[in-house]
């Protein structure tokens, strides 16, 4: 599970994130949702260890991230928006490195299974270069699950997936968070959060403005109640969008 | 329509300027542009603004090397020609920024205008590069003449290759178009210049002067034979256009430059008409030109390197990497696949024991040990290049390395294992190439010595207590880049970006605190091996034994260094806060 204590992170005067705090049980799937500048991106990389917080505690699967980062590392997986692959890597060689990073022993039984799942068995002996995005992003996927990961993170995991693409990345999550995989899901798609999350933490200039089941925060914002998500998001942090302004034809010299 | 042009050029030029000089506010970048200016002024321009100052180091060239250096200088610009019309696959020379297709190309402005407008945005470039480089070639006293006749003269150069280059891929396109693919496009070229080859073989082994009876006797006696050769007709006919280029940057006084720079404009005005009269479809072929550039520019601004057109290759396993050990070694076992097969450890030993057999059979023969002392005089710059060079290209896997931070920060390992892990490919490297050149010097410098047993066993145990520091030396030299990266990386992440004065002026403060962190390092090595090897060498009164104890007693102190480096360079990366470190805008 993940639990978030008080985490504050500043950049000098500014604090990016304030005072935050939220739990995330095994099974359950939190989407981080907020505006451009709410401090998602802070929070989840607070979360998984890339920077430290100013404030507060984090703790991974048991493992207080400041005292153990190693033992809190060794549960989690990160998973950024764009696969940051080796270029000279091929996909099999990429699950090599990555078995011995986390010390996978059996990681040949458990990539085959992984690349099996996800149909890129016959793909071991290519480089990134020769991988569509879809295909880098299953890459990724596999290099991030061969350690059984309990805690997940996903940074707006969708970008660039074709259709196929989308369908596959939503049953993933689904799969992994009914294995008891504890996940953090940021992105802009509200509509890809209200489909695949049980929770929602929403998020305005480093604080939380909202945070609960889907169906809790619904009650605590919807105006009615076919309200969507994204009704609920715009109610919880009041940025409704104005209605775009009417702009009067150029004048064009006379041919 | 013209106007237009010109406003871009000049509007973009101002911009530019003006952004540069608001950016000397912040400290970092106004320290560098003084260290840069400083460095240009005292290296370039003093000796032009006080004349009295005679740049130190200045030597008149002798005439035979003035003409070694118009044959190269033809050479190279015959190599440019046989690049543009054998070797390029380019459709076009045009290059266009992205904002520059998408605004210029759908505009009511003719192919004609287009170009020059490319010609003149070249010119630019052309200009600064010649004023440069006429400096340089006058500091150094090379050429003889003036900065000014070699600024001329690289300009002529310069612009008559810019000329050619993109004349040459006119006719390409156009040579596309009538079905001459660019196989087809080297068979006959390729093939006509093969002909030429064997033709001028045949006729200067006819007419040319014989070659020493016993074979040229070391290098003295081939450069001697080849000035001879080289004046032999037609080769001094075949390189007169090459050589009307470069006459007026080779002229050695104003009355020479004055009649050489007749034929050399007559040749760049030629290219400008042939440049202007081609009527080639241009467009398409450039808007691909401009994407792959804006590709590379891109790449080299996120310090990535640029692969290309050309696909990466796949690249087997440098060695079995087992899931469980030590996680330095996966990095290391990595860094080897980027690097490529050459160094894998297999490949490497074919390759090192290749070339001491070669060295070997030369020291065998006693007819060829002449050639030894070019064999260390060569093997000694690659070594201190390696050395020196290796490292410098370490910051971009640094840098590489910040910026996947987001996905390593996540691995469970501590700071020490990624530092160590990233550094022992380096590392080896270094090693691996400098063991081999060192094992070339022993046996060239034991071969050349072999009649003083001394020497052949001092080169001996003192190749191999050289050897001994090499590692650790290595390490310390790329932990430098390294602390550098993850202390200043502000700065350092400008050092890829091409950015005139203040890139020159930062490399200098880069390049002067390596040394002085260098020496700061191996300073307490020295003295700890020099107190042995002196005592030893007292005591025994042998060089030999008291060099390797020496180097073995400074070797550890060096390898006591490294490891307190990577564990402070461990804790320095543990604590890493990028987003702190590099603020956003």
């Amino acid at each position: 599970m993940i639990e978030v204590r008080n985490l504050t992170k500043c950049y000098g005067d500014f604090a990016a994130v304030r005072d935050l705090s939220f739990a995330v049980q095994p099974g359950e799937v939190m989407g981080l949702v907020g505006p451009n500048g709410a401090g998602k991106t802070t929070t989840l990389r607070c979360c998984t260890g890339v920077i430290p917080p100013t404030q507060g505690s984090i703790a991974i699967g048991g493992f207080d991230l400041a005292a153990d980062p190693v033992g809190a590392k060794r549960q989690l997986a990160f998973f950024p928006d764009e696969p940051r692959l080796f270029d000279y890597l091929t996909v099999w060689q990429h699950l090599v490195f990555v078995a011995r990073l986390y010390g996978v022993r059996d990681y040949e039984a458990r990539a085959r299974t992984l690349l099996a799942e996800l149909e890129m068995a016959d793909k071991t002996e290519l480089l990134p270069g020769e991988l569509s995005r879809g295909m880098k992003q299953k890459l990724g996927i596999c290099c991030g699950l061969l350690h059984a990961p309990t805690v997940i993170f996903f940074d707006e995991p969708l970008t660039g997936l074709d259709p196929a693409g989308i369908r596959r990345m939503k049953q993933t999550m689904r799969r992994l968070a009914a294995e008891g995989a504890a996940i953090i899901l940021s992105s802009h798609l509200l509509s890809l959060l209200e489909e695949v999350c049980t929770h929602v933490l929403i998020l305005k200039q480093g604080g939380k403005v909202a945070a609960g089941s889907l169906a809790e925060v619904h009650r605590q914002f919807a105006e009615h109640p076919d309200a969507s998500l994204e009704d609920v998001f715009f109610t919880a942090t009041g940025d409704a969008p104005a209605a775009p302004p009417v702009v009067a034809p150029p004048v064009l010299p006379a041919p | 329509m013209i106007d237009a042009l010109l406003y871009l050029q000049w509007t973009s030029l101002h911009n530019a300027v003006r952004a540069r000089l608001q950016r000397l506010r912040r400290p970092r970048y106004l320290v560098a542009t003084l260290v840069g200016a400083a460095y240009f002024y005292f290296f370039f321009f003093r000796h032009l603004i006080f004349r009295g100052v005679p740049p130190p180091g200045r030597m008149p060239m002798p005439a035979a090397d003035a003409f070694f250096v118009g044959l190269i200088v033809a050479l190279m610009l015959a190599g440019r020609l046989v690049y543009a019309w054998i070797i390029s696959a380019e459709r076009a020379a045009l290059a266009f920024t992205p904002a520059e297709v998408a605004f210029l190309f759908p505009a009511p402005i003719s192919r004609r205008r287009l170009v020059h407008f490319k010609l003149v945005k070249s010119q630019l470039r052309i200009l600064f590069s010649a004023v440069l480089l006429g400096l340089l070639s006058n500091r150094f006293n090379l050429l003889g003449g003036n900065s000014w006749s070699h600024a001329v003269g690289w300009w002529i150069v310069f612009s008559t290759l810019e000329l050619h280059g993109i004349a040459a891929s006119f006719t390409r396109e156009r040579l596309l178009d009538l079905g001459f693919n660019p196989w087809r496009r080297r068979l006959w070229f390729g093939g006509a210049l093969v002909l030429l080859a064997v033709g001028l073989g045949w006729w200067l082994l006819r007419t040319a002067p014989p070659p020493p009876a016993a074979g040229p006797a070391g290098p003295a006696a081939v450069f001697a034979y080849a000035r001879l050769v080289a004046a032999t007709p037609p080769l001094p006919w075949l390189l007169a256009p090459f050589r009307w280029v470069a006459g007026p940057l080779l002229a050695g006084d104003a009355l020479t430059f004055l009649r050489t720079l007749g034929p050399a404009l007559l040749i760049l005005g030629l290219h400008y008409v042939w440049v202007i009269r081609a009527e080639v479809s241009f467009e398409e072929a450039s808007l691909e030109l401009s994407r792959r550039r804006a590709e590379r520019i891109a790449a080299v601004r996120a310090g990535k390197s640029w692969k290309g057109e050309r696909p990466a290759r796949r690249r087997g396993d440098p060695f079995r990497l087992r899931p469980a050990g030590p996680a330095p070694v996966a990095f290391l076992w990595k860094n080897f696949i980027s690097t490529g097969p050459w160094f894998y450890p297999r490949n490497w030993l074919l390759f090192s024991v290749a070339v001491l057999a070669v060295v070997g059979w030369l020291a065998a023969r006693p007819a060829s040990r002449p050639w030894l002392p070019i064999v260390q005089y060569t093997a000694l710059p690659i070594g201190v290049w390696a050395l020196l060079f290796i490292p410098m290209l370490m910051r971009r896997q640094v840098h590489l390395l910040i910026e996947r931070l987001d996905v390593i920060k996540t691995h469970p390992l501590r700071g020490w294992q990624v530092v160590l892990g990233e550094m022992l490919g380096p590392v080896v490297l270094i090693t691996a190439i400098e063991w081999l050149l060192l094992a070339v010097t022993a046996v060239a410098a034991g071969a050349t010595g072999s009649h003083l047993p001394r020497v052949a066993w001092m080169a001996g145990f003192g190749g191999v207590g050289i050897s001994l520091l090499v590692p650790p030396v290595a390490g310390l030299m790329i932990a430098i880049p390294f602390a550098a990266t993850l202390y200043f990386p502000g700065w350092m992440a400008s050092v890829n970006q091409p950015r005139g004065m203040e890139t020159m002026g930062q490399r200098l403060i880069f390049s002067g605190a390596f040394l002085l962190t260098l020496t700061a390092a191996l300073l307490p090595a020295a003295l700890a091996g020099l107190g042995p090897c002196l005592l030893l060498e007292w005591l025994t009164d042998t060089w030999a034994v008291a060099l390797l104890v020496g180097a073995i007693t400074a070797g550890v102190v060096l390898a006591a260094e490294l490891a307190a480096v990577v564990w402070w360079l461990g804790r320095r990366y543990d604590q890493f806060d990028l987003s702190l470190e590099l603020p956003q805008g």
